[in-house]
């Protein structure tokens, strides 16, 4: 298990690594919440205009800029603003708020008050991932270290700010990673995602202006107050500023949790070198999903002396997405078509039923995928499963239908090899070549 | 005229009048002994219905009254029944059933629209095509009559082989 | 709603529409069909059955047309390829799970599923894998439920939380296994059934109609309930003389009460085709005799001649359940026929000192929805007036209308309030007074709240911007409702309209009291009369009074206690096999219409009593059409002028009888009557804490209602049974104790007998 910088210093896993890092006392003496007193000496605007100069994307998936989120928030508005942190991880292959929530609570805590500050919120919330829940006492201690310090709770370091922050764990339900849903659960509600508009900056927890971030988006801005925005964006690309962390996992030698600049150059580097390479060498590099499960799968042609960048701009150009960085490789053991039914079958799991497409796509998804693993498959199920999938894709109620369609969407065409042999042989040898 | 000419047409008429008659005596017979011998009807006769029932003698009706919407002649009539007991005990094969399923005979057209409409194949027409009676009411069929279970086939129809060539038979004549 | 044109291009043609409307309701008006299942014009967005997408353009993908409001210049393509995939699709996708078993679905026929597949889905199945089989099973003795119908639109739970404010419904579990269920897989609730009214497939079902018929064998006649005063418009559908069923589809009928009814409304019309009717005539020849059955004309002849030997001190009592046409004849009856005042309606609360004292205009139940503040004084509408009590729930929920309740219960509906005074048991005159006469301060001590209560809820009636409605029912005195009656105009001001509303108990008591006017009380008619002619029965406490009575004649539908002191006895039909008119309490004269043919001899009350009337020789004028009738009460009675039953044709714009409001009367003997009753109330009182049980009203086994067997069953506490495959009504008695040998034999269903797919036992199905 690597956790490590590459490619720059490390900004996000600093503390990572250190003795106590967890506690206030090792925040402080690494300069914590020296951000939040300088920026509690800002106006508020100035910090909105820090984060926007930064370019900092939100980096639990859709990439929005932070910034542009904050600024929608109607400050004037007489009802309270929340701010609350999506530390619900459920994607697949991603585990870097993990470690952040873990190793360093103090700077999720200073990041979300100094969002808070520069919205003007009294309340924020930290909403946990049901599975994460025994990560919650580390994250109460170091709240209540943080009240001790006068760093949360009412007049904070003696101005008149004041603000609370709370911890809430969800049931174990991968849709409440989407904002909308993340605040029903809260509210008490069934997990289902809200219709939007109105968005949540304007209507959200509670029908009140809510600002929802992913936990690395929230502790970047520490940083961002820190160094700059300008210095800070400086770290990446024009378009997406800093550093981000990549959850690595699969058949390389270093799986781990990798911090690298924004636009780090080629991929291949980085999973042949960083990550050591092949965990077994004599075996091809097959496929990477690079953002999490619930983006297009590539293939090793897509890959391979392509000098992918990876940022945002960088993998849609190769023909993927960032999504939350949940980094897996696959080799050439892997079947694609199993894999692809793995992650159909958790799809299926996961939908809330809300929207029709959703809800029996999904099921009809896994059903086609049982059959063709008991070899019953057919020759034109390929086209079936796109077509499904083409009819899930854009006409369901929130994202959750587009990322059940995407892997078997880029698999079917990608891997084309993989489905013949299943479709058309019901076997794993013998080239058969039919047009699927 | 005179009676000669008149003796001379008669004979000449009759003479050919036998000419046909003794002319079809060697050739092959059309008419069917009945009731003696069985009248031969196609496999897809239609004639008076059947009420079928499941492998286990469950009627197979549901009741949904869809050959009644169909029938032209409006000469169905049905009530439904929910029957709450197990497979096992129940009359029909679901749990809704023709309580009353009555066929008016003096109406029917045997266009086959009830046969086509049933979605759970429980109606078909059977062969039987005697169904005269003196008492027009009589006409007035129920479940007890129509159900396969219950309804006697008569001996007097031979139903042909797919092979027979029936219709070609009766083209000639 | 603002009158604001905008500009919308549909389909590359412009309209003109208001600014806020809704895409969705707009292309329909406009003629471009639109197919949705989830959307519900009256109910909360939901957006979840993708049925409805439209392409608008400068938005990325398609949007769904019922979250879309109409903005200027909006340019919308509702029919193209993309869009017909799409429509296409969902269908697939909503029917992939669907069973097939529509012959046996009681809503095939009518089903919207069924409807937009046919109309929008595609011919081909491409689902070739196995459906998830859920069994059919019973929520409660009226609702049955199979899940895998369901295609989890949620109007359901929708109605359940939003109309009703009941919540008994809800979906559980989640992604494809989602389910509509309940509190521990029963439904306690009222039982209103508008959840299976709404349903757009064969999930929710009517229990008391199960697998009697199909919707295409059944003629639907428009008609009124029968039941409440709120006059909810109906549909009855009849096959073959039989009524089977009673919906309120907007197919079917579209009044004022939209797709609402309520459990009695639904599903206690098993009283219409009841066995116990009374079939012919019944002559008691000797007192203590037997009833013997007759013929009319003898029954007819009997009746008269023995009215004859009593003169004039002949009594007639109606039914307040009885339409306009019977109540007016059967007045005519005593002032014509047999030259009597006394007359009398047999209705436990007398309207007459709301409409003699009408201080301010009855408002329609439209009104109550868009009011801005609504006061209830006493009464239970969700109990005996449903459909203004769900008025008054979307006012409160939807339009955020104040809703002050004064009770001396905490009834349900107090749970929605804003404000509520809670007074001590028995003293709502006390408010009456408190409230007419602001000026005495002594009287909040008997009330059991404090002057500061009723000084906010003064202050809350003048800030109203809007319409400001008074409620009361009859658990006031005649007094208090004297005085509020007329009390209430005083409150309207520029901007603010004064309304009164008044809480009936039966379906036509204010037609009662329109047509009886100068009405005695019931006690003293059966008090001073010889002879008496009853239509309908009198309440059960009242009928002592009939013992030693010379003659009384009783027109019944069933035997009743009434009917136990009665010389003869005439069959009466039902409100399903007459025509005619129901008034509710909204002033709105609706038609009753004839589903069916009296049941056996049975005759309209209004027939009987001109028979009667033509053999004690006055003729009324009119012997078949009950229009002719009508025209007798339009022209007789002031606020039915003028009407006539065309007029009353189309139930979507109800006619409002014109009542006027009177002018401000001298009250002062009853205020002095009221004040002396309230100082006779205690000063000290306990306060009842409960909140009555859901249905206590509405689920009471009465002469009608206990014709239907569902009804003892709630009557008996609704017990839940072991076995939820087969009807509680074959597992337990009438009286809710259970049938031990049919609920062995029920154990033995088993989930294998409930699902269509024969194959697919799915052992792992588990009943909630």
């Amino acid at each position: 298990m690597e956790i490590k910088a590459i490619g720059c210093e490390p900004l996000q896993l600093k503390r990572v690594g250190m003795k106590d890092s967890h506690t206030l006392k090792v925040y402080q003496e690494t300069g914590g919440y020296e951000s939040l007193k300088k920026a509690m000496n800002m106006t508020q605007d100035d910090i909105i205009n820090e984060v926007k100069a930064s370019a900092l994307r939100g980096r639990g998936g859709a990439g929005f800029p932070t910034g542009m989120k904050w600024s929608f928030v109607p400050r004037q508005s007489p009802k309270q603003k929340y701010i609350v942190c999506n530390a619900d991880e459920s994607e697949p292959g991603t585990f870097k708020d993990r470690y952040l929530l873990e190793l360093d609570p103090h700077s999720l805590i200073e990041g979300m008050l100094i969002a808070a500050f520069a919205l003007g919120s009294q309340a924020c919330y930290i909403y946990y991932r049901g599975e994460y829940r025994y990560l919650i006492d580390i994250m109460d201690k170091a709240i209540e270290e943080a009240r001790a310090a006068n760093l949360v709770g009412k007049n904070i370091l003696g101005s008149d700010f004041s603000c609370e922050v709370y911890t809430h764990t969800g049931a174990g339900a991968y849709i409440c990673g989407e904002e909308t849903a993340l605040l029903s659960s809260l509210e008490g509600y069934r997990g289902h995602p809200r219709m939007k508009p109105p968005f949540p900056a304007i209507e959200g927890l509670y029908a009140s202006p809510t600002v929802v971030n992913n936990v690395e988006t929230l502790t970047s801005v520490p940083q961002i107050i820190e160094m700059g925005g300008e210095a800070w964006k400086k770290l990446g690309t024009e378009k997406s500023g800093g550093t981000k962390l990549w959850s690595v996992s699969g058949h390389v030698k270093k799986p781990g949790v990798y911090e690298l600049p924004m636009g780090y150059a080629d991929m291949e580097k980085f999973i042949m070198e960083d990550c050591g390479g092949m965990r077994r060498p004599d075996k091809k590099l097959k496929a990477v999903i690079p953002g999490g499960s619930s983006v297009y799968i590539m293939n090793a042609e897509q890959i391979i002396g392509k000098n992918v960048t990876l940022d945002y701009e960088g993998l849609v150009e190769a023909g993927s997405m960032v999504g939350s960085g949940g980094f897996i490789v696959m080799d050439e053991t892997v079947d694609v078509v199993e894999s692809t039914k793995n992650l159909t079958e958790f799809y299926k799991h996961e939908s809330c039923g809300w929207c029709t497409p959703c809800r029996e796509g999904t099921d009809w998804l896994v059903k086609i995928f049982n059959r063709i693993s008991i070899g019953e498959g057919r020759p034109e199920d390929a086209q079936l499963l796109l077509d499904i999938c083409d009819n899930i894709e854009g006409k369901s109620f929130c994202p959750l239908g587009d990322a059940a369609a995407w892997p078997i969407q880029s698999a079917v065409k990608r891997f084309p090899e993989d489905f013949k042999k299943w479709l058309l042989n019901k076997t794993n040898d013998n080239g058969y070549t039919a047009n699927v | 005229m005179s009676i000669i000419t008149d003796v001379i047409q008669s004979t000449v008429a009759v003479i050919k009048g036998m000419r046909r008659t003794l002319a079809e005596i060697p050739r092959e017979k059309w008419t069917v002994q009945y009731p003696d011998d069985p009248i031969t009807v196609q496999p897809r006769y239609r004639g008076m219905h059947l009420l079928h029932v499941d492998e286990n003698g469950k009627e197979k009706c549901v009741a949904c009254y869809l050959c009644a919407a169909a029938c032209p002649s409006d000469c169905i009539y049905i009530e439904a029944e929910d029957d709450p007991r197990p497979y096992e005990q129940r009359v029909g094969r679901d749990e809704r059933f023709a309580k009353v399923y009555n066929i008016d005979y003096n109406r029917c057209i045997f266009c086959g629209f009830c046969v086509e409409a049933c979605p759970k194949d429980a109606i078909t027409h059977g062969y039987n095509f005697e169904i005269s009676v003196y008492n027009r009411s009589d006409l007035l069929k129920t479940k007890n009559d129509l159900l396969i279970t219950k309804q006697k086939q008569s001996k007097n129809y031979r139903v042909a082989l797919s092979s027979e060539d029936v219709d070609s038979e009766y083209k000639e004549v | 709603m603002s009158t604001e044109l905008i500009k919308v291009t549909i389909n590359e043609q412009e309209f003109e529409v208001e600014k806020g409307a809704k895409l969705i309701e707009v292309c329909r008006e406009k003629g471009f069909g639109i197919p949705s299942f989830c959307y519900y014009g009256d109910l909360a967005l939901q957006a979840s059955c993708r049925m409805c997408l439209v392409r608008i353009e400068k938005m990325p993908k398609l949007q769904t047309s019922c979250t879309i409001t109409c903005t200027d210049g909006m340019i919308v393509t509702t029919q193209s390829e993309e869009i017909e995939k799409a429509q296409r699709a969902m269908s697939e996708f909503l029917l992939a799970n669907h069973p097939l078993d529509c012959p046996v679905c009681d809503r095939g026929g009518e089903c919207e599923l069924q409807e937009m597949v046919m109309d929008w889905g595609d011919l081909e199945e491409r689902f070739v894998e196995r459906k998830n089989a859920q069994p059919e099973k019973f929520l409660s003795p009226i609702v049955a439920n199979d899940p895998q119908r369901c295609i989890l639109c949620k109007r359901c739970t929708r109605v359940c939380d939003e109309w009703m404010g009941e919540e008994a419904i809800e979906a559980g579990n989640r992604g494809v296994n989602t389910v509509i269920g309940t509190y521990g897989g029963w439904l306690g609730c009222s039982q209103c059934g508008n959840c299976i009214e709404v349903c757009p497939t064969g999930t929710l079902l009517d229990g008391v109609y199960r697998h009697e018929t199909r919707p295409w064998e059944m003629d639907q006649t428009r008609t009124t309930d029968v039941y409440s005063s709120d006059g909810m418009q109906l549909s009855i559908g009849s096959r073959g003389g039989e009524v089977h069923r009673i919906v309120a589809r907007d197919r079917y009928v579209n009044g004022l009460n939209g797709e609402f009814l309520d459990v009695k409304a639904r599903f206690a019309h098993g009283f219409i085709n009841s066995k116990d009717r009374i079939k012919t005539p019944l002559i008691r020849y000797k007192k203590g005799g037997k009833l013997i059955p007759s013929t009319w004309d003898e029954a007819i002849h009997f009746v008269g001649s023995k009215l004859k030997e009593s003169g004039n001190n002949v009594g007639v009592v109606a039914s307040s359940r009885l339409t306009n046409e019977s109540i007016f004849t059967l007045k005519r009856f005593a002032t014509e026929a047999v030259n009597s005042n006394n007359y009398a309606v047999s209705d436990a609360y007398d309207l007459a000192p709301f409409f003699d004292n009408l201080s301010a205009p009855l408002c329609t139940h439209k009104e109550i929805r868009h009011a801005k503040t609504i006061l209830l004084i006493g009464g239970e509408p969700e109990e005996e007036q449903t459909f203004t009590a769900k008025q008054i729930r979307q006012a409160v929920r939807n339009g955020g209308a104040k809703f002050i309740v004064v009770h001396d219960t905490p009834i349900r509906l107090a749970a929605q309030a804003s404000q509520f005074i809670h007074v001590n048991k028995g003293s709502l005159d006390a408010f009456a007074l408190a409230f007419a006469d602001q000026s005495d301060a002594t009287i909040t001590k008997k009330l059991g709240a404090a002057q500061t209560e009723i000084d906010d809820l003064l202050k809350t009636i003048g800030e109203t911007e809007g319409d400001f409605i008074i409620m009361f029912g009859g658990d006031l005195s005649a007094e208090a409702q004297a005085v509020l009656a007329n009390v209430a105009g005083s409150f309207a001001s520029d901007t603010r309209r004064a309304l009164l509303h008044p809480l009936p108990l039966y379906n036509n008591s204010v037609g009662a009291n329109d047509m009886m006017a100068g009405k005695k009380p019931l006690e003293e008619v059966l008090r001073t009369s010889k002879a008496l002619l009853i239509a309908g029965s009198l309440p059960e406490d009242k009928t002592d009074l009939l013992a030693n009575k010379d003659f009384v004649v009783v027109q019944e539908l069933f035997e009743t206690a009434t009917t136990e002191y009665a010389d003869v006895v005439l069959p009466a039909a039902s409100f399903a096999e007459v025509d005619g008119t129901f008034t509710n309490n909204a002033g709105f004269v609706q038609r009753v219409r004839k589903a069916i043919e009296p049941i056996h001899q049975s005759k309209p009350d209004w027939v009987i009593a001109s028979m009667i009337a033509r053999e004690l020789g006055a003729d009324f004028g009119y012997n078949f059409s009950s229009t002719m009738v009508f025209k007798a009460i339009a022209d007789s009675v002031p606020a039915y002028e003028g009407l006539r039953y065309p007029l009353l044709k189309d139930e979507s714009k109800p006619v409002q009888a014109k009542y006027s409001p009177v002018a401000k009367r001298d009250l002062s003997n009853e205020f002095a009557a009221l004040r002396r009753k309230v100082e006779a109330l205690p000063e000290t009182s306990e306060k009842i804490t409960e909140t009555p049980r859901v249905g206590h009203k509405l689920h009471r086994v009465t002469t009608m209602t206990g014709k239907t067997d569902q009804f003892h069953l709630l009557a008996a506490g609704n017990p839940k049974p072991e076995n939820l495959l087969v009807s509680p009504l074959v597992q337990f008695n009438l009286d809710g104790t259970p049938r031990l040998v049919e609920m062995a034999e029920a154990a033995s269903v088993n989930v294998k007998d409930r699902i269509d797919d024969k194959e697919t036992v799915a052992s792992k199905v588990v009943l909630k």
